[in-house]
């Protein structure tokens, strides 16, 4: 018991992000295990105990008071806390027993209010086995107490130990009765390891009914809890770069989302080369204000509403990119693009039209501070690879559509403040002139890009000190990064180029987001932090200008399209070594986070009819007409075919697969044993059907069994390999040859016949029937009685 | 008979029913996935709890072994015997309750009960659980019926069963310790009738039947040809007629509302009797003729053995007092079972008054016993002091440590009436 509420409390604690309740809660727990019971040194009598108990609602009480659920939630789990600390220095017995257990599993439901993290999940399954283990306990303690003479009966508020039985009824002139085992003796006899198999039996039951009581719970699709995810900390993502930062940018560790590239036919993982450009917003102003740039959006009114995401292409290559994104307060998403809305897509993913970026619509504050799954389809991968130029969205048919697309590249043709940049337009003019005079745009935009990638003409740093070392003072912190010191981040970077482009006349805008990230071979996912966020540059390309192996064939580029560019010099460091047992670790366990996230604390309706009904089939098309349908079966051995079980079944050996069917298999086995177990008290529960006519059901038993005892007085058995056809046609011979029954040697055969229709056909003899029944029954028995000669 | 499993919900399982029905409820409403999860981890084992419980409490036989028959001052030990006739499953913790009823009428029944564990049983075994009944009144015990529980391995559901197997046992009155005057009584008769002794038999008396060899029995009371049937030694039993006659007679009486002194006189009275019997059937070589009157009126006469006292100790742990008018017909038929000088003595709870001149029986019984024709008689009156002259019985213990008061001690002055 001490353990289990040393555990609950630490569920608690790590809910909380404190440690001070859990180390007391371990020291209580250690003080009063040796202190009260096993020294029995010190215990609280139960008036103080009380006395503790009310002063630790009272002192509970100001936190209940004070605003807000979580704090009244926290309330009471300090307040159960306390009661327990105190309980665990009283005398044990049953009372106190059972209030610990019963404390401790309402501090765990609190907790489960307030944390919501793979660490509770992992805590949560080792209280099962404490919890368990601590019941099976308080089992053995009460058992062992009722053992000996019994008393007085308890009343239901009794919750102490029953007084101990013998002298008093002795007087009363009852005999004294007394048990051979002793307490001790009878725990050394129970708490054996011969106990374990059932109490895993009960484990493993236990699991199973839960992961299926979760998956198949109805959802409604409207939590009324916050969950454990209000209160955290939210990643941030700034839509607006600025070049005003001093001192060293740190690398942010902390995680912005989990993003998981599948083939959107197959279903199956999706390798990357390269690192994936996730876009999270396009920068199209910059403006100096007082020797500080800055780069913001542009946005039109009617941005805010939002409009569809647009249909794939009839292409069969789509890439299907499910994204579980940290909560970061804002309504922003980030994606792939271009970016393709499918069945699975959430109606509220909205695309702004001018500014071009992903946000959800009507979410509330509550639900941005959760965390959100969605899921798109792109055309970005070909054969692996992003193809560099993707498509410009709008409508180009029209004059309209036209005018509104002369209209947007005009905002990203030029530089408004040409004079503030004399270095940098001459550079690119120079570059331009030297490299590519007569080159089409992507010639051009693709030398200026070489500018910054190739030779070490640029230094990327972090440390804006060493920036601001070398910095020009009233010159633009672009101008000044490329006319003079040259050092800088990816914002720089992408800065420099988005403006020499546009120097050139070449449409070009900063897209802000996130490159790369930790990519995770257990889970097939790409793990995106903080520090991966980074900046490129997109410049546009007109229809005919767009080569044709740099676009994705099947894509609409009517509108032109728009080329990716990225002028910051790759980090080494990134590239892949060998993993230690560290890193795979990790790797496993953010993978078991998002598991945990996405399977156990997110599984909304629309996550639980995707993720598990419907592969499952559980829903729609599970009904009894639905599985007589051959459509169903084919359907369902498609779906599995394209899985890794599916594969193994095909012959093809893979470690998930093989994992799969063994869980498949024990699955069904427990399934098995579950049902076998429970059918007792599911057939209790349900209501049995209409018992037939009584006379069939005993009639179905009643006179064969008469014909088999009067044909036993003759030695005549049927054997257990006879059907009663059978042994009737063998009687009936026997009879025959005899002078003294054969008159009634036929009445075996009449009777098995009459048999037949009653227990197998189902019939209900009518009551002439049962009359004839009896009639030849009475007939045979009496030609058997007489005997023979 | 065993009947098909009860299933209940204990107290601990209605307060866990309570935590999870709050759980569901926070589950259902808030849609808190988490607590979805809780609620399954605590409605599983539950479920678990009742499927087990009731697997485990079928298919289970039990039988209870005991003596017949004990005395007073021994303790009884009741074994439960369970035997598991699953071929997996094994059985845990089950509890088996027993019922032990004194037979009577009234405040006479009693019934008290018992719980024992057995603690394992595994699949096609058994399993022994024994406890002990001290502190038995005298008479006739009922066993059963037995009930069967498991409440494995949580305790929050309890499968139950009723088995039907009832038994009984006797509680022979409490033997005492005789005194010397008892022997002296006895064994002068013995003695002066000795030469008066014919021996009949060949051997050492009449051969009246078998028992099972003895240390200490001669060769030549060996049995061969039921010894070669048995396949163990059996030796012949002897009725030794020494014509030493002597009548017992015990007088029961008791008011109809007796105080817990005239209670405890009656079961003095009685282990009195017991106790001399168990002496001469012991000792053997004389002829009894042995009266209880009590609420009804019981004879035995023959030679002292083993059987006729194990019947007199059957009769003696049921027999009830009466009114006191079966005296008359007592000493009236008691005496023409044995001699004509036969010793007589009458173990009664009452005294004085009987033989009082002045008293209303006075002209009728002092001429009718105090004749030759009824040899010598000895009226013991079990509430006087003359009791402890003959019979004491062994101090019981108590609560602080010193030996008890026996009845005899206990009671007022009585008549000793020798004649």
């Amino acid at each position: 018991m001490a353990i289990m509420a040393t555990v609950s409390t630490v569920m608690l604690g790590i809910g909380e992000q404190s440690l001070l309740l859990p180390v007391l809660t371990l020291l209580a727990a250690v003080a009063s295990v040796l202190l009260t019971d096993m020294l029995g040194w010190f215990s609280l009598n139960r008036y103080i105990a009380n006395l503790a108990m009310l002063l630790a609602a009272v002192f509970s009480l100001w936190g209940f008071l004070e605003a807000g659920s979580r704090q009244q939630l926290s309330a009471i789990a300090h307040l159960l806390t306390y009661v327990q600390m105190v309980l665990l220095f009283q005398q044990k017995q049953r009372r106190v027993y059972g209030q610990i257990a019963m404390f401790s599993l309402l501090q765990v439901v609190v907790a489960s209010l307030l944390n919501n993290r793979l660490e509770f999940g992992v805590l949560l399954a080792g209280y099962l086995v404490v919890a368990i283990g601590a019941f099976v306990l308080f089992f053995v303690y009460r058992e062992v107490a009722r053992v000996g003479m019994i008393g007085r009966r308890q009343a239901w508020w009794e919750w102490g130990d029953p007084a101990p039985v013998g002298a008093e009824l002795a007087n009363d002139g009852l005999p004294l009765l007394s048990v051979e085992d002793v307490a001790a003796t009878l725990n050394q006899r129970i708490v054996t390891r011969n106990v374990v198999p059932p109490i895993t039996a009960m484990l493993l039951v236990t699991i199973v009914l839960t992961v299926v009581l979760f998956y198949i719970t109805p959802r409604s699709g409207g939590a009324n809890w916050e969950g454990g995810g209000a209160g955290k900390s939210m990643v941030g993502f700034a839509p607006e770069v600025s070049f005003d930062d001093m001192g060293r940018l740190l690398l942010n560790q902390a995680r912005v989302m989990r993003v998981s590239f599948t083939d959107a036919r197959g279903g199956e993982p999706y390798t990357v080369i390269g690192d994936p450009y996730l876009r999270g917003a396009i920068l199209t102003t910059y403006v100096t204000v007082d020797g500080h740039g800055r780069w913001a959006q542009v946005t039109e009114p009617r941005d805010s509403a939002g409009l569809a995401l647009p249909s794939p292409p009839a292409t069969r290559d789509l890439v299907r990119q499910d994204v579980l994104l940290e909560a970061t307060g804002n309504n922003r998403l980030f994606s792939m693009f271009p970016a393709y809305a499918i069945a699975q897509t959430s109606k509220e993913i909205k695309i702004s039209p001018m500014a071009r970026r992903l946000f959800r619509a009507n979410a509330s504050d509550r639900q941005l501070r959760d965390e959100y799954r969605y899921t798109l389809v792109t055309t970005a991968f070909r054969f692996g690879s992003q193809v560099p130029v993707i498509p410009h969205y709008g409508q180009v048919e029209t004059e309209e559509g036209r005018k509104s697309l002369d209209r947007y590249l005009l905002r990203h043709r030029f530089i408004d403040n040409r004079q503030a940049f004399p270095r940098l337009i001459a550079q690119a003019r120079q570059i331009v002139q030297e490299q590519t005079p007569h080159g089409t745009t992507f010639e051009r935009a693709r030398a200026l890009e070489a500018h910054f990638t190739e030779g070490d003409r640029y230094t990327y740093t972090l440390d804006m000190d060493a920036i601001n070392e070398h910095r020009e003072s009233g010159v633009d912190p672009i101008e000044d990064f490329v006319g003079n010191h040259r050092t800088g981040h990816c914002e720089y970077f992408a800065s420099a180029l988005t403006l020499m482009l546009r120097s050139q006349g070449i449409p070009a805008r900063m897209v802000v987001g996130y490159r790369g990230g930790e990519y995770n071979y257990v889970g097939n996912y790409y793990l995106v932090r903080q520090c991966d966020a980074h900046a490129w540059v997109e410049a546009y390309l007109a229809p005919d200008e767009i080569p044709p192996e740099s676009a994705y064939p099947q894509e609409r580029h009517a509108g032109g399209g728009w080329l990716r560019l990225d002028p910051t010099p790759s980090d080494d460091d990134d590239e892949l070594g060998e993993l230690t047992l560290l890193d795979r670790a990790s790797k496993s366990f953010d993978y078991a986070r998002w598991l945990w996230n996405d399977y156990v604390t997110r599984l909304t309706e629309e996550r639980q009819r995707n993720a598990v009904l419907e592969p499952l089939a559980l829903e729609r098309r599970f009904s009894l007409a639905g599985l007589l349908r051959v459509e169903t079966w084919k359907n369902l051995g498609q779906k599995l075919t394209g899985t890794s079980l599916g594969r193994l079944l095909r012959g093809e050996f893979s470690w998930r697969g093989t994992v799969a069917a063994l869980i498949a298999c024990g699955a069904v086995f427990l399934a098995y044993r579950l049902i076998w177990s429970l059918w007792p008290l599911l057939r209790t529960m349900w209501p049995r059907r209409t018992e037939r006519p009584r006379f069939a059901r005993h009639a179905s038993v009643d006179f064969y069994r008469r014909l088999e005892s009067s044909l036993a007085r003759l030695g005549l058995r049927r054997e257990t390999t006879q059907t009663q056809r059978q042994f009737a046609r063998e009687a009936s011979q026997r009879l025959a040859a005899s002078p003294h029954y054969a008159r009634v040697s036929d009445i075996p055969d009449q009777l098995a016949a009459a048999f037949y229709q009653v227990r197998f056909g189902r019939q209900t003899p009518d009551p002439q029937q049962a009359a004839q029944i009896q009639q030849l029954l009475q007939t045979l028995e009496q030609a058997l009685r007489q005997p023979s000669a | 008979m065993v009947r098909r499993p009860t299933i209940r919900i204990c107290l601990e399982g209605w307060y866990y029913l309570f935590v999870v029905l709050f759980i569901v409820g926070g589950a259902v409403l808030g849609e808190v996935n988490l607590l979805i999860i809780m609620a399954g981890l605590m409605v599983g084992p539950f479920l678990f709890n009742w499927r087990f419980a009731q697997l485990t409490i079928s298919r289970l036989d039990v039988v209870r072994h005991l003596p017949q028959r004990v005395h007073m001052d021994e303790a009884l030990t009741v074994a439960i015997t369970a035997h598991n006739r699953r071929t997996r499953l094994t059985s845990w913790t089950v509890m088996v309750e027993d019922t032990v009823t004194r037979a009577g009428d009234g405040d006479a029944r009693r019934e008290s009960g018992v719980r024992l564990i057995l603690p394992r049983i595994p699949a096609r075994q058994s399993c022994t659980g024994r406890y002990h009944v001290t502190r038995l009144q005298r008479g006739r015990y009922t066993l059963g019926p037995l009930r069967l529980s498991t409440r494995f391995p949580l305790g929050l559901v309890r499968a139950s069963t009723v088995v039907q197997a009832e038994d009984s046992f006797v509680v022979y009155p409490q033997l005492g310790r005789l005194t010397p005057r008892w022997l002296q009584i006895v064994h002068a008769r013995r003695i002066g009738s000795q030469s008066e002794g014919r021996r009949h038999g060949v051997l050492e008396g009449d051969y009246y039947g078998l028992r099972e060899w003895r240390n200490g029995d001669s060769r030549r009371w060996i049995h061969w040809r039921t010894s070669a049937k048995l396949g163990e030694l059996s030796v012949r039993q002897f009725e030794q007629q020494q014509n030493r006659d002597l009548v017992l007679v015990l007088d029961l009486w008791q008011p109809d509302s007796p105080t817990p002194q005239e209670l405890a006189t009656t079961e003095l009275a009685v282990s009195f009797l017991a106790t001399g019997v168990a002496d001469l059937c012991h000792r053997g070589g004389s002829r009894l003729a042995i009266c209880v009157a009590g609420r009804t009126l019981r004879f035995w006469s023959g030679a002292a053995s083993c059987l006729m006292a194990q019947d007199v100790l059957d009769h003696l742990a049921e027999a009830l007092p009466g009114d006191g008018l079966e005296i008359y017909s007592a000493l009236n038929q008691s005496r023409p079972l044995a001699g004509a000088d036969a010793q007589m003595l009458v173990m009664s709870t009452r005294g004085a008054p009987f033989l009082t001149p002045g008293d209303d029986w006075e002209s009728e019984l002092q001429p009718r016993y105090c004749s030759h024709d009824y040899g010598h008689l000895v009226w013991v009156d079990c509430r006087s002091e003359a009791l402890a002259q003959y019979f004491t019985l062994p101090p019981a213990p108590r609560a602080d440590g010193g030996p008890e008061a026996t009845g005899a001690e206990s009671r007022g002055a009585g008549v000793s009436l020798t004649t």
